[in-house]
């Protein structure tokens, strides 16, 4: 058990929109509660507990998982279908954050059971505040599934 | 040799010996058949013609006849012929002989004519299938790459905008007012070429969509959008006409993106006049099924004639951006539409004189 416990996995492969978005939960003082993973497959090792994470207990996860479409090893439409396809995670809040508003995408990840799908705009003030309400939703407001995981 | 060339040797053995063994059959059963003398050739010049068409039935019908009467007309084995009747049956065998291998030839001809149009039908949607799945291909190229420009396009700019932004607050004490204004014109111009990503995917987009076209009345259209465009208020002197406008049949959404764009760029080039004055009328075509012509026009700054064929291009302005904001998709987005329409647009204008807009939606109201 690590000191914060993980409210927020944020699955993001662009270290700068990494930084960024760190940046703008800074701001809110949840930036130590958010573990980040660098591609799909070591998001669904985490969500999963598996390999490197095989330590983590699932039934601690995440709040929320940010997650980014365009990621290397398996991408984000995968990792989303393999969270809702496992009982134990089918639950977990799954909010798309990605550069992508192709109307494929968005079409797709609705019909996966994502919970919210965000386009990242390129207007860091707009992103920022993006970031913060999100944060403030899922973090905050939003009563997670009691069910277990 | 032609009619060998023409039957083939193996057709032509056949067609000789079908009436032979017809002969053989019927002298052999003659107790039984007689007094029927044509009664197995009739068979044997049947599937003669089938085999040979009209030079096979010809044959056929000529050994026939040549064996019905030397051995089973009432004198068997001569060709004597005493009767009338037999006269006139034999006539009747050679006509009937005939008449099969015209039919049969025809048969096969027009047979053989289906077959090639059939061949020619296939191989024309052969390559009509090649040339679907190239632009399957060059189509989902082109998504591939216009997905990568939004996603990958947009990632550097929002990291350029980001940073810069948090060094202005965070650093802002160690810069001196030139370095923040420097700072300030990153932000902008990659906010600039965020909007202009943004309308080069939504142009892109427009050639690949449906075209869903409707009924539509042009003038509550251009209501609409002039609603949209004025929204906010803040025009000065302002006086707008919208005639009642021919109907037609287009696709709402795009057409209400024509006049959102034409009305737009209307307002935006008169804003400085007092009163700014747009005007949306309607003419009937010149050419046949252009369907009427609706016009656009306003009494703004409008631009020299001379760049007129720049005007409809992607990211081509006739201003510079201090005069006048825009990325110069507005008119090319226009141009598009009308032309998946089936239509066409011009403009007129001069210098200081305003500017109008003509354009048709192709077909019929």
């Amino acid at each position: 058990m690590s000191e914060h416990p993980i409210e927020l996995l944020l699955v993001e492969d662009d270290s700068r929109d990494v930084e960024l978005t760190l940046l703008a939960f800074q701001d809110m003082k949840l930036a130590n509660n958010i573990h980040v993973a660098r591609d799909g497959a070591e998001a669904l090792e985490f969500v999963f507990a598996t390999d490197r994470y095989a330590g983590r207990d699932v039934d601690h996860g995440p709040r929320v998982v940010l997650l980014d479409l365009k990621l290397p090893k398996v991408d984000g439409l995968e990792v989303l279908r393999r969270i809702r396809s496992d009982p134990r995670t089918r639950t977990l809040p799954v909010v798309v954050l990605t550069s992508s508003n192709q109307e494929r995408d968005v079409t797709e990840a609705y019909a996966l059971g994502v919970n919210s799908y965000i386009v990242k705009p390129v207007d860091f003030d707009r992103f920022a505040q993006a970031i913060r309400e999100l944060g403030l939703y899922w973090m905050v407001l939003n009563e997670p599934p009691i069910e277990p995981r | 040799m032609t009619l060998l060339r023409r039957i083939g040797l193996k057709r032509l053995t056949l067609v000789v010996l079908l009436p032979l063994a017809a002969f053989a059959l019927q002298s052999i059963f003659w107790a039984a058949i007689r007094p029927f003398a044509w009664f197995l050739f009739f068979p044997a010049v049947f599937f003669s013609s089938w085999i040979g068409g009209l030079s096979g039935g010809v044959i056929a019908t000529l050994i026939s006849t040549a064996l019905a009467w030397w051995a089973f007309i009432p004198r068997e084995y001569s060709f004597a012929l005493e009767d009338p009747v037999s006269l006139a049956s034999m006539g009747l065998f050679l006509g009937m002989g005939f008449l099969f291998g015209y039919t049969q030839e025809r048969i096969t001809k027009a047979n053989l004519r289906t077959a090639e149009a059939l061949a020619v039908a296939r191989s024309a949607n052969e390559q009509l299938q090649d040339a679907n799945e190239k632009i399957e291909a060059a189509n989902s190229e082109l998504e591939a790459f216009s997905y990568s420009v939004s996603h990958d396009l947009r990632a550097p700019l929002r990291a350029m905008d980001g940073f810069s932004k948090i060094l202005l607050e965070r650093y802002a004490e160690g810069l001196a007012p030139e370095g923040q204004r420097y700072l300030g014109i990153v932000r902008d111009s990659s906010r600039e070429m965020g909007v202009m990503v943004d309308e080069l995917l939504n142009f892109s987009r427009l050639g690949r969509q449906e075209l869903e076209r409707r009924p539509v009345a042009p003038a509550d259209v251009a209501r609409a959008a002039l609603g949209e465009l004025t929204a906010n208020g803040s025009e000065g002197h302002l006086e707008v006409r919208i005639d009642e406008l021919p109907a037609c049949r287009a696709d709402p959404g795009l057409l209400k993106l024509v006049f959102v764009n034409l009305l737009g760029n209307a307002l935006k080039f008169s804003r400085d006049r007092d009163p700014a004055i747009i005007e949306v009328t309607a003419r009937d075509g010149e050419g046949a099924g252009d369907g009427p012509v609706y016009v656009v026009r306003d009494n703004g700054v409008g631009f020299d004639m001379r760049y007129a064929d720049k005007l409809f291009g992607v990211f081509q302005r006739l201003h510079r951006a201090e005069e006048f904001e825009g990325t110069g998709v507005g008119l090319a987005i226009v141009a598009r539409i009308v032309e998946r329409h089936g239509g066409r647009i011009w403009a007129e204008s001069a210098p200081g004189a305003g500017a109008t807009f003509l354009f048709t939606l192709g077909g019929k109201p």
